[in-house]
């Protein structure tokens, strides 16, 4: 049986149609200097709750940034190697993480609710569907 | 990516615009732009800067570069691999063709990029920042270095933060009632007050004896660095704190924090892992000023540095140039004193040198290094007159 739930984000970097794709949640802040592995995708942060999971092609749900500014161009990287995430989704709206989804071209929202942490697990089909062009939905299609 | 770089760039600034809740924009004068240094920028930058130059991008501001993570001529010297020599030339030389001027010094402030009172600019180097806000009085936001870069381009920033009146006005008093004793010690102090404070508030100092403007560089770099602080005050001293008349009328309700000389020295002992033996000796962070290298030379008068330990001063090529032309830079060659430029502790990979111990007298140095390197390298915190007592010995004539 398949169930839904629909959560609203302010768009920071827009795109055209419905973006679906699995979810990948980490509830902490990601510093892309140093916890992504550029070549892979891979999170390598030993302290993070996806250590080992790949945020290639995924949409990536995470709270928000931390630590270096040189941060963005990594998502700038990932991007041009073809690992970057097919969209960001967070919490708080961080400079360095603005720079990299805008930069790279990564659709882009943020300032959603805290409790997408309870309505969405990594593994999770989710939809992303603009609104108008300041607001998107996120719809979770659960398996 | 179907967009240009102008509208990304562009899409970025009204982005951090809407962040920041605003929606006026001001031109920004100048710009210095970190973010230089291949140890920390990597490849990715490079790809990054190149796409930019492809697309015939230039900066329309002033703008300089922060240090790399080279002396571009002396990086043998350095110990530093061929390979990342290689992609370190080709990172700064991807920011050159975007127009900006390779100073690749942190302080910009004495090499052409000097901002006026109250001039509105965008920094990205945290120490820079504080300095030209606290000790100039210019204006800048802390950016990251896509931010300034963005900047640079666009020659506007959005009117935010500390460009604002109302968020330059002191929000705490801190009260210094001893004499501090050496340089090395503002530096301590500034670690200690960055993690009391939170990255928005505005000390303003009360010192017991009026400080240098050496001593103020090593305060702020050190707020900077363990608190994110970008704006500090020093009664009768600091240029806003002296036109506004220290803030008495704003700042009758503020909180105010006195400090106790146990204080520094239990956070000396807490922070700072003193080596059992000083490999490296490592000055200029931020980056020296003519004055500082003098005041170590005429330290060295009939001394010289022992051959088991480097001793490095790091400053940029304009103070080097000053220096030579002087003959100081050949006087302190002969005290095995080396003089680096483009580079700095913090951003340079020391670990090739295989280092284990360093004494530093910068405060921002001795936070960093010991993270950067994992733990491997241990940093004492010292006065260039500690350090030169343990480094030096009378020179045979």
């Amino acid at each position: 049986m398949t169930k839904s739930r629909e959560l609203f984000g302010e768009i920071i970097n827009p795109w055209t149609g419905i973006i679906r794709g699995k979810a990948i949640v980490s509830s902490s802040k990601i510093s892309f200097l140093g916890d992504v592995d550029i070549e892979t995708g891979i999170i390598v942060d030993p302290f993070s709750d996806i250590r080992g999971r790949s945020i290639r092609n995924t949409v990536f749900i995470f709270r928000g940034g931390r630590g270096s500014t040189v941060g963005a161009s990594v998502i700038y990287g990932l991007a041009k190697r073809g690992n970057a995430p097919l969209a960001l989704v967070t919490i708080e709206v961080d400079p360095v993480v603005v720079a990299g989804a805008i930069f790279a071209g990564i659709p882009m929202i943020s300032r959603v609710p805290e409790e997408i942490f309870d309505i969405v697990s990594s593994g999770d089909i989710v939809e992303l569907i603009p609104e108008n062009s300041k607001k998107a939905m996120i719809r979770v299609l659960k398996g | 990516m179907k967009t240009s770089w102008l509208e990304r760039i562009e899409q970025l600034l009204s982005v951090l615009a809407r962040i920041w809740e605003t929606e006026e924009f001001v031109p920004v004068s100048r710009v210095h732009v970190s973010g230089v240094s291949y140890k920390t920028a990597g490849m990715h930058m490079i790809e990054l800067l190149e796409d930019m130059v492809r697309e015939g991008i230039r900066v329309r501001t002033y703008a300089t570069l922060n240090p790399a993570g080279m002396d571009l001529e002396l990086w043998r010297e350095m110990g530093i691999p061929e390979e990342f020599a290689r992609n370190q030339i080709r990172l700064v030389k991807a920011y050159e063709k975007l127009g900006i001027k390779p100073i690749l010094t942190c302080a910009p402030y004495f090499c052409g990029n000097t901002p006026k009172f109250g001039e509105i600019v965008a920094f990205s180097e945290s120490s820079a920042v504080i300095t030209v806000n606290s000790l100039i009085g210019a204006r800048t936001n802390r950016h990251g270095n896509l931010e300034a870069l963005s900047a640079a381009i666009l020659g506007k920033v959005p009117k935010y933060g500390l460009l604002l009146d109302e968020n330059r006005v002191p929000t705490v008093k801190i009260d210094v009632p001893f004499e501090l004793s050496s340089e090395a010690h503002y530096g301590l102090l500034g670690i200690v007050i960055g993690e009391k404070l939170r990255a928005e508030e505005v000390p303003i100092f009360y010192f017991h004896k009026p400080p240098f403007f050496s001593d103020l560089r090593l305060l702020g770099a050190a707020l900077a660095a363990s608190g994110s602080l970008a704006l500090f005050h020093v009664a009768d001293i600091t240029p806003e704190a002296v036109r506004k008349r220290n803030f008495t009328a704003e700042s009758q309700s503020m909180e105010s924090i006195t400090i106790d000389q146990n204080e520094l020295k239990e956070a000396k002992e807490r922070l700072f892992q003193k080596p059992e033996k000083i490999d490296l000796v490592a000055i200029g962070c931020p980056h020296a000023s003519v004055k500082e290298i003098l005041e170590i030379d005429k330290r060295l008068q009939n001394k010289r540095i022992k051959e088991d330990v480097h001793f490095w001063i790091f400053t940029s090529r304009y103070v080097k140039e000053l220096l030579r032309k002087q003959g100081v830079l050949e006087r302190l060659r002969r005290k095995n004193v080396k003089i680096f430029t483009d580079t700095c502790m913090v951003v340079s990979p020391i670990e090739y040198l295989g280092i284990k111990g360093i004494a530093t007298n910068s405060a921002k140095a001795a936070w960093y290094i010991p993270r950067f390197s994992k733990g491997e390298i241990k940093v004492a915190i010292m006065s260039i007159q500690e350090i030169i007592s343990e480094v030096a010995e009378v020179s045979k004539k």
